[in-house]
């Protein structure tokens, strides 16, 4: 698999607190890789340092497979955007002068595209309105365009719907989509809205405590993240009895609740506890989604 | 770097500041060519006497300018566009120096035009020495090279643009009083008179020269001579008040310029690099 960026026990060191410890992650071609991890796990200061903005204290990382500490560096950063916590603009300009201007730093002959850029990100219309004066979720998408300047493969995106509100949030999934889909842009997103993450990424990195805790493909996730039924009965004791007899597969969750899994005729197991003088109270299918897995894997306790 | 360059230009005509700047400065230059005009009722004012008067009020003027110039750098957090793809922080320090000489030149050159073309017509061309008139021409363009590049390294390093800005102002004025300060040991006299008297208003002193003890000898003297001319307030006040005699230590000053400049810009560049930005 050919991967875009590749990180090797890397360590960012601040005076005697480690942010980032020891991370070692790998983001393939193409793909939309969502960061995962709480306040204060390392997720900007990783961002930071794939984007040059920090020198890691420890290990490197290679960026289309040259070294970070490589000449070649320099150039192959022009392949690479970023939104680095909040967008990067001059707030007395325009969106259209913000992007010239960004078009100059690149050293583009001309200013083509920026208009297709604007209409990218749905900010054609916005005139001689001065950035300043842009709401959230229009400043965050300016940034995303003047990172989309240089057409990049890559683009880094830390938190990018933090603070929007709902409109803006589904405004920005589906230019992410739209983006690595008909641009083929590879995206390492991070967040702590595991739930919007969960619809955009196609592999997945959980950082705690500054380590990369666990990296997993979204068809892994979905594997290892395994449907279930949960019912709540009066008798636990007899439904272990009547799912025995099924042959299906459950755990006990309490003296009144347990999970089935797999296939399961609801029907059939209703009429089998009623013959055991068990009463059903509730029941409804249940799968451990994103957060759930999250939670296992870091630890529930230690989650704000 | 050509790159950042453009860039860099291209903000620096559209800067509110830079303009206002500018016409604040040509406003300074009109008003000295008509002041020059009423000291020539007096005695025989020459064009040269303010010409370079600039080189005194460019010092605050550049402090503004640079602290908030290349501060919103940081505070736009547009500093990290550059960066992210793949400039390199030696390019963005030159690039940030280069454009904020350029603005500060661009302001002393407000000034003069402004200051020449109403000096000439009241009271006439210059009379000094072309070759002295280039050497005052160059030592003033390197105090401002001096200048820019202190509050170069300041805006670079501080990330808070108004923190950066302050601090700039700050140096600069504590820069002048300590230049002042030195100025005013260099001219404490070597004797006074034994006696004054103050009787009907009229003030009277006369009598024996009685050695001061406040007067710095020879090495003394020299030590403050030298750190008048190194202080850019210093340089500044010097090429400003031409018009109480010319400059002592022509080339000294120059070369003390260039000197706060490469310490500065090597220092601030090497800072720089290992600066960790958010």
């Amino acid at each position: 698999m050919e991967y875009v960026l590749t990180a090797n026990a890397l360590k960012k060191q601040y005076r005697h607190f480690y942010a980032i410890n020891n991370l070692s992650m790998s983001i393939p071609r193409g793909s939309i890789y969502g960061l995962v991890g709480k306040n204060g796990s390392g997720k900007t200061t990783l961002m930071r340092v794939i984007c040059g903005l920090q020198e890691p204290t420890y290990g490197g990382y290679t960026l289309f497979g040259v070294y970070y500490k490589a000449k070649a560096i320099n150039k192959v950063r022009r392949r690479m955007g970023a939104v680095v916590e909040t967008p990067s603009i001059y707030l007395d300009m325009t969106a259209e002068d913000n992007l010239k201007e960004q078009y100059r730093v690149l050293g583009l002959p001309s200013y083509e595209g920026i208009d297709e850029l604007l209409g990218l990100v749905g900010l054609s219309d916005t005139g001689k309105k001065k950035a300043r004066n842009f709401s959230l979720g229009m400043k965050q998408r300016l940034g995303i365009a003047i990172a989309l300047c240089g057409r990049p493969d890559f683009l880094a995106l830390d938190e990018p719907v933090n603070g929007l509100d709902p409109q803006g949030i589904v405004d920005i999934r589906e230019l992410i989509i739209k983006l690595n889909r008909e641009y083929q842009i590879t995206f390492l997103i991070s967040s702590h809205i595991l739930s919007e993450l969960s619809r955009l990424a196609t592999h997945f990195g959980f950082i705690d405590k500054g380590y990369m805790v666990k990296e997993i493909s979204a068809s892994e996730l979905e594997a290892a993240c395994r449907k279930c039924v949960r019912l709540n009965v009066t008798d636990v004791n007899a439904l272990s009895r009547v799912l025995d007899n099924l042959n299906l597969e459950y755990s006990i969750i309490s003296g009144c609740e347990a999970d089935v899994y797999g296939y399961v005729s609801v029907t059939e197991l209703v009429m089998a506890l009623a013959k055991e003088n068990c009463e059903v109270k509730s029941i409804h299918e249940k799968d451990e989604d994103l957060e759930n897995y999250y939670i296992n894997l870091v630890g529930g306790g230690a989650n704000e | 770097m050509n790159k950042l360059l453009a860039a860099n230009f291209s903000r620096l005509f559209k800067n509110k500041l830079f303009w206002a700047l500018t016409a604040l400065s040509a406003l300074i230059g009109l008003l000295l060519g008509l002041y020059l005009n009423t000291l020539d009722i007096y005695y025989n004012a020459v064009i040269e006497h303010f010409i370079f008067y600039y080189a005194f009020f460019i010092g605050l003027f550049a402090a503004v300018f640079c602290g908030m110039f290349l501060g919103s750098e940081y505070s736009n957090g547009a500093i990290r566009n550059k960066l992210i793809i793949g400039h390199s922080r030696y390019a963005v320090y030159l690039a940030n120096l280069i454009v904020c000489l350029a603005a500060c030149l661009m302001m002393c050159l407000a000034y003069f035009i402004v200051y020449f073309i109403l000096g000439s017509l009241l009271v006439g061309g210059l009379v000094i020495d072309t070759g002295l008139f280039l050497g005052y021409l160059g030592t003033s363009i390197l105090l401002v090279l001096a200048y820019v590049s202190i509050y170069t390294i300041i805006s670079m390093l501080i990330t808070s643009k108004a923190t950066g800005s302050v601090v700039c102002i700050i140096l600069f004025i504590v820069l002048l009083f300590y230049a002042m300060l030195v100025y005013e040991k260099l001219n404490v006299p070597e004797y006074y008179d034994n006696f004054t008297s103050e009787a009907d208003d009229e003030v009277q002193s006369g009598g024996k020269q009685i050695e001061n003890p406040d007067n710095h000898n020879n090495t003394d003297g020299a030590v403050y001579e030298f750190i008048f001319d190194l202080l850019p307030p210093g340089q500044g006040y010097q090429l400003s008040s031409l018009v109480d005699g010319p400059i002592a230590h022509i080339w000294r000053l120059p070369l003390l310029s260039l000197f706060i400049t490469l310490a500065t810009t090597l220092s601030g560049m090497l800072i720089f690099r290992r600066k960790n930005l958010k």
